[in-house]
């Protein structure tokens, strides 16, 4: 069994959850065409990683802390210009004898996406995880990236 | 105070301006068995031998300082949430358990202390003649 943290906000951000969702629906309805779904891995998320994302004039680099996730438990997808983080940290096998005492790391399913620009080289995205912090290099596409143009004075 | 506050009735926090200085309560889980005490430590992006791990009387101290990820002239930050600078957390060692056997280990961000239980201290099962 894993033990979820009690996240007063969260009931908050349920409703939110459901109103948005009953927008969309009706958006769908009516032929709108409403917002990408993020899908069930949104909906079942519990908790995501805090993000530091940097910037240079060749790349976009994201630092996501992930404490006591394996490297084979986090998934990195892009599509159209979406870049989703998901995965799962288990609590681990904790025998029947283990008491907890205090419980305040949160375990479960996690997820994080980060709407690109479109002007990026997708099939050069690189990632590094150590420490429990994964480090996502994001390429600029050459057209994004700034130019000098040299202006001749006559 | 501060340990007995990071310790029962503070509530962690990621981050916070706390006495005065960049203070960071580590998120923290403790388990105990039978034959001692288990503390599993969140400190992502630090590196071991930034780690110090001390006992004082019966006060366990942990301290580690989280250096901000390389920025330079042209690498800029867009956005952070992360909290960098000072982290410490102590806890405080009950009567019944053996500091001088305290073991820790630190892996995918996670130092995990064991500290076991006197050996007078752990239960026995007394045999009914």
């Amino acid at each position: 069994m894993t033990l979820v943290r009690f996240n007063p906000v969260k009931e908050l951000l349920n409703v939110e959850r459901e109103f948005g969702k009953l927008f969309r629906d009706f958006e769908g309805r009516f032929g709108f065409g409403g917002d990408k779904s993020l899908g069930d891995e949104y909906e079942n998320a519990v908790w995501m990683p805090l993000t530091d994302v940097l910037e240079d004039k060749d790349n976009y680099t994201l630092y996501l802390d992930l404490p006591g996730v394996k490297k084979d438990e986090v998934k990195i997808s892009y599509t159209e210009g979406r870049l989703i983080i998901s995965g799962e940290r288990k609590q681990g096998t904790v025998s029947g004898d283990k008491n907890f005492h205090r419980v305040e790391r949160t375990y479960g399913k996690f997820f994080r996406s980060f709407d690109l620009p479109q002007r990026i080289k997708e099939d050069k995205i690189s990632a590094n995880f150590s420490d429990g912090q994964l480090t996502i290099q994001i390429p600029k596409a050459d057209e994004a990236k700034p130019r000098e143009i040299a202006i001749s004075v006559k | 105070m501060r340990q007995i506050n990071s310790c029962y009735g503070y509530t962690p926090k990621n981050t916070g301006n706390y006495y005065g200085y960049n203070y960071s309560a580590p998120k923290s889980d403790i388990l105990e068995d039978i034959n001692g005490f288990l503390i599993q430590i969140e400190l992502p992006g630090v590196k071991k031998e930034e780690i110090k791990l001390s006992v004082e009387k019966n006060i366990l101290s942990i301290a580690a300082e989280r250096k901000k990820s390389a920025e330079t002239d042209t690498l800029k930050y867009k956005h952070s949430e992360i909290a960098y600078g000072t982290i410490s957390r102590s806890f405080v060692l009950g009567e019944i358990v053996d500091s001088e056997k305290i073991a820790a280990e630190y892996s995918d961000g996670i130092l995990k202390v064991s500290i076991p239980k006197k050996e007078q201290s752990k239960p026995k099962e007394i045999i009914i003649n």
